[in-house]
């Protein structure tokens, strides 16, 4: 068995042909007509580590921790492939895992290849860079040195980047395109091709731009803010004509892998999965991004495609079954006909490429620590917020005290005392730590807070686009139970319930 | 030290003593991650004096763990402590024994446990005897 698992950043399910006509994809579709498609599937953990920290431990974790490493007990997807002799490898240009925060996933892989220059890769060095030359080139909403000095970097690093092919995500499918010439008639591998676009800054070479699809005339205008929409009808269709243009060259590029499945026939032996770890919001709600404002549809509800060649028969089929990101591991884990292990609380997919179980009630529920906790059944979507984001209470629980960029701070570190464990601990104890307002977390490392965070309940099959709440005693009550029973699964810490005005909730 | 005309290697007495612990917050060894075997009968460590307030993770430090000298433990315990004077023997061919010369930097390695905060089980483990309270201030 081989299997190619393709992550793709920030990959809005609207924004491909499967899903919604928009923007034309015509390779996303021409894998859909081949794989299984489903339509209900979420994520879980939020945003990017998190969600990755689900994919590797088929565990969500954030009733627990934030954005960090893996940690001494997590159980790790390419650990375990190994394990029973799997080989394992992973492309990626997600920077991130090369900061403190990001330490021990890629290093799990037998092999791993890493291409440099997304977003602010700390990457190349200009002591003095030219910022009248930048001016030039860089809108100054964007870019302005000394209003968004994190973007300086991106500036920097596009110097690099001459011709198309020295782009970080086009670089990451010809490494995989090599690893398959080398590769694909060997059996018992693993190959994670990880593109961190569509993320933003939505930087792509100018053919993938459509003639028309925007009258700006300014310099690039390719990274909204995670903030309300205050730019005018040009700035977005600016900014939007980007994002798109960013999905064609993931298509583009995409197809490449396609034909090289094609020419080799590995269909024949080749699982091939598509996905991402969340969307991007591009002024639905009023908003430019994710994290600070509710994880609406057009973030928690993401694309995933299923190619298995057990189950040819169902090319082109779709699935109302309920999925998240922690069903990824076990799928993969499945597919490689390993037992999944007992931590896992997510659960294979291949039984669903069989039979789809439309009727089958499943509740999951997606959050970054310490925000607003999603519950969703597929039919409905229910945002459940904590009392006081500031209020005292909620810890972080970890062997791996790294946020994002940092290391926790002393502060943070001197109230720490150490928590008997959980089961997912597997006999160690484990540090329990003062989750800080001004500590360096999602969303409050950028200076951002939660916002719009109120209760709210929508009814997805009348609204899907969730401009109108609902009440509806009988769905709420369906789904805090859903909720509950979860949270028992996952073991949240009684405190955390308490936190978040949850303690009620009792295992049914 | 200026004149240094000699070289005490010191061995702890039992490489294999399980007395011995790591004090981390992060339980990284070269490779990986420590398991959580290893991790099982940790504790919560006040601070010490270099950590700024901050308590430690103590952790046995286990025979197996993966940490040097790792499979080659038995080269390790082959040696022993030796005491060279090295204006003769540059080469450090032939041990010595002079127990005032090896009291004397015994005493310079003392100063200098107390200066990192070495715990009390360190002391047992490596063989030498903290020095009495008083005698932190100078060597």
């Amino acid at each position: 068995m081989k299997v190619v698992n393709v992550l793709f950043d920030s990959l809005n399910r609207l924004g491909i042909s499967p899903y919604a006509p928009g923007i034309n994809t015509p390779n996303f579709q021409r894998f859909s007509d081949r794989a299984v498609t489903f339509d209900r599937h979420y994520v879980g953990s939020l945003p990017c580590m998190p969600a990755r920290r689900d994919m590797m431990t088929g565990w969500p974790s954030f009733m627990h921790r934030s954005w960090g490493p893996l940690e001494p007990f997590d159980t790790a997807l390419p650990t375990e492939l190994r394990r029973n002799g799997i080989y394992t490898h992973l492309i990626t240009d997600h920077f991130h895992y090369f900061e403190e925060g990001g330490a021990g996933y890629h290093t799990k892989f037998n092999t791993w290849e890493f291409m440099r220059g997304q977003e602010h890769d700390q990457w190349k060095a200009q002591v003095r860079p030219d910022f009248d030359r930048f001016a030039q080139t860089f809108a100054d909403q964007h870019y302005d040195p000394e209003a968004k000095p994190g973007h300086v970097q991106h500036m920097i690093n596009m110097d690099a980047m001459t011709e198309e092919s020295h782009h970080p995500g086009p670089a990451c499918f010809e490494a995989a395109l090599a690893f398959l010439d080398e590769n694909g008639a060997a059996n018992d591998w693993y190959l994670q091709l990880e593109l961190f676009d569509p993320h933003e800054p939505f930087t792509v070479p100018a053919r993938f731009r459509r003639p028309g699809d925007s009258k700006w005339t300014g310099g690039t205008l390719d990274w909204p803010a995670y903030a309300r929409v205050a730019e005018s009808e040009d700035e977005i269709a600016e900014i939007r004509a980007n994002y798109a243009a960013l999905v064609r060259m993931c298509d583009e590029y995409f197809g490449r892998l396609l034909d090289h499945f094609d020419a080799h026939d590995l269909w024949r032996d080749t699982a091939l999965i598509v996905s991402t770890d969340h969307g991007f919001l591009l002024t639905e709600h009023e908003w430019w991004g994710k994290c600070r404002m509710p994880s609406y549809e057009e973030v928690s509800h993401i694309p995933l495609m299923v190619w298995h060649p057990d189950h040819p028969a169902a090319a082109g089929t779709r699935r109302r079954a309920t999925t998240w990101t922690p069903d990824l591991m076990p799928t993969i884990m499945d597919s490689f006909g390993q037992s999944i292990p007992h931590d896992v609380r997510g659960r294979s997919l291949l039984p669903l490429l069989a039979e789809d179980r439309p009727d089958e009630e499943r509740i999951i529920a997606f959050a970054i620590f310490g925000g607003p906790i999603g519950v969703t059944d597929g039919s409905y979507m229910m945002f459940h917020p904590p009392k006081d984001f500031n209020a005292p209470g909620l810890h972080e629980y970890t062997l791996a005290p790294a946020h994002m960029r940092d290391p926790f701070t002393i502060n943070e570190l001197a109230s720490a005392t150490l928590h008997p464990g959980f089961g997912f601990t597997k006999g160690a104890p484990i540090l329990k730590i003062e989750a800080q307002p001004d500590a360096k977390r999602v969303p409050q490392h950028d200076g951002h807070s939660f916002m719009d965070a109120e209760f709210a309940l929508y009814d997805l099959s009348a609204d899907p686009q969730q401009r109108s709440p609902i009440r509806d005693n009988a769905v709420e009550e369906r789904l805090y139970a859903g909720l509950g029973d979860l949270l028992h699964r996952l073991e949240a810490p009684a405190e955390t319930l308490r936190w978040y005005g949850l303690q009620h909730l009792a295992p049914t | 030290m200026a004149n240094a005309t000699h070289r005490l290697i010191w061995y702890p007495p039992d490489l294999d003593d399980e007395g011995l612990n790591e004090y981390t917050l992060m339980p990284t060894h070269l490779h990986s991650l420590f398991s959580p075997e290893e991790l099982r009968d940790m504790r919560l460590h006040p601070p010490l004096d270099f950590t700024k307030g901050v308590p430690l993770l103590q952790i046995p430090a286990r025979v197996g763990a993966k940490r040097p000298p790792g499979p080659k433990r038995d080269v390790f315990k082959s040696f022993e402590t030796m005491l060279f004077d090295i204006n003769r023997d540059r080469a450090q061919a032939s041990p010595i024994r002079d127990a005032a010369i090896r009291d004397r930097l015994v005493g310079v390695i003392r100063h200098e446990l107390q200066r990192h905060d070495a715990t009390a089980e360190f002391y047992r483990w490596i063989g030498i005897a903290p020095a009495a309270k008083k005698e932190v201030a100078s060597p």
